[in-house]
């Protein structure tokens, strides 16, 4: 998913698609920005982190591997906040993280990975709010699967694009991606799960936990 | 309502962590899709690897030689295990680019300083294309008509008469070539050391959102209290 440096700065194409994907995160992350208040900052800034430490982890899937992005997660809970959250987050893996996107790549990847943030936020959020156990659950694995298979239709264009010997990379992403995706959604599953039952006001949910029996002195 | 303890949270949230930051831990070696490129010149060609990063081998892919002005050189392929080998015909940075699966790709330069003196140094007119230039084999003295050698001179690239010493000299040579080996593996373990995603990396990333998260307040605090003193006053 991250799309190193000189991948696209090759060609015109290549460059143009940069461009786009810089000018469309700005728009994005200026979005967010405008959604962070007091409440939502340690929010932003908690799932800044786990998205930067998830690229840590490691998925083997056979022969390759490939690492968790979390993207799912982050939109979940930030909705159009996910823009500056993973901005921040992917700036910097590109510098402390060798071989995790690049710097000219920063405004594409940031795109490709928190657009499908936003929409899986709108798609899911309700369920895994509102609704019960089952359904808490599923739109997690929901929201970890797509937020994941969204970035497909995203980065492969993109590389596509580039032009001259690319195919075969398109290829091998669209491989990669469907095992991911299970795999990101179970673990966003998981996530959703726990937070309901520890931190439910991230999640803007109620409590699961049985209410305490009320204690009436007459 | 009962509120999970904060001894509770705490416990939570760190067991979170430790998972979380535990994986890197257990899947280290496996660390495998961005790739690392690394070569030197030893002998008579620059020899290579390519890996993932944590060291699995790359094997059988492409690996394109150019030179600083973005040229193709030439072409090699890496073996089972990920080794490749290019004979240089200039005395020239060598770029070497490695791309592989997944859009990834690596690369490492071969600085022209480390190529031995003997080969023609690489002069591509302006406009004109490698087609038009013939690499000249090493060895041939592409020098000789701006610096005229005298006749008894014997030149570095002919075929050199043993002198008096030849016992002594080839046993140097002998010995430089151990210490060249030497440097290579000092080299490659540095490479393969700058690769590694260490600790202070990853704290220094989490202490940056956490300092990027103090200065937001900072200005969320600001504005507020600038939104408190409008309404006040």
């Amino acid at each position: 998913m991250h799309i190193p440096d000189g991948v696209l700065s090759g060609t015109p194409a290549g460059i143009g698609i940069l461009v786009a994907g810089t000018a469309l995160t700005a728009a994005g992350t200026a979005l967010g920005l405008r959604r962070i208040d007091y409440e939502q900052m340690p929010r932003v800034a908690m799932l800044s982190a786990a998205f930067f430490v998830a690229s840590l982890v490691h998925v083997p899937l056979g022969v390759t591997s490939t690492h968790l992005v979390l993207n799912g997660l982050v939109g979940l809970v930030l909705g159009w906040a996910a823009f500056p959250a993973i901005l921040i987050a992917l700036l910097l893996q590109s510098i402390f993280l060798p071989g995790l996107g690049g710097i000219t790549t920063l405004g594409l990847n940031t795109l490709t990975m928190a657009l499908p943030a936003v929409l899986v936020h709108y798609l899911f959020r309700r369920p895994a709010r509102k609704g019960g156990g089952t359904a808490a659950m599923l739109a997690g694995f929901g929201a970890g699967a797509l937020a994941t298979m969204l970035a497909t239709p995203l980065v492969v264009p993109a590389l596509l694009a580039a032009g001259d010997g690319f195919e075969v990379l398109a290829k091998w992403f669209l491989v990669v991606q469907v095992p991911l995706a299970a795999i990101e959604g179970l673990v966003t599953a998981s996530a959703v799960v726990f937070l309901r039952k520890v931190r439910p006001e991230l999640l803007d949910a109620p409590l699961w936990l049985p209410a305490p029996l009320e204690i009436s002195d007459g | 309502m009962a509120k999970p303890g904060l001894c509770r949270v705490a416990l939570a949230a760190a067991a979170f962590f430790a998972v979380l930051l535990g994986f890197p831990v257990l899947a280290g070696p496996a660390h495998a899709h961005q790739l690392s490129v690394f070569a030197v010149f030893q002998g008579k060609a620059i020899v290579g690897e390519a890996y993932f990063r944590g060291g699995t081998p790359v094997p059988n892919a492409a690996v394109t030689v150019l030179d600083s002005a973005g040229l193709t050189l030439g072409q090699t392929t890496t073996d089972a295990q990920g080794k490749f080998r290019f004979e240089p015909q200039w005395r020239c940075d060598h770029r070497l680019v490695l791309r592989a699966e997944g859009g990834h790709a690596a690369e490492f330069t071969v600085a022209a300083g480390e190529l031995p003196s003997t080969l023609p140094a690489r002069e591509i007119p302006e406009g004109k294309t490698l087609a038009d230039k013939q690499p000249v084999p090493p060895g041939t003295p592409t020098l000789a008509d701006k610096q005229p050698v005298p006749p008894d001179t014997p030149t570095l690239a002919g075929e050199q008469p043993v002198p008096p010493g030849g016992a002594a000299i080839v046993e140097l040579s002998d010995r430089l070539e151990g210490v060249e080996r030497q440097v290579a593996g000092l080299r490659k373990e540095l490479a393969r050391y700058e690769d590694k995603v260490r600790w202070h990396d990853v704290l220094g990333g989490l202490g940056c959102i956490l300092g990027f998260m103090g200065l937001s307040f900072y200005f969320l605090g600001v504005r507020r209290r600038e939104r408190l003193a409008r309404r006040g006053g």
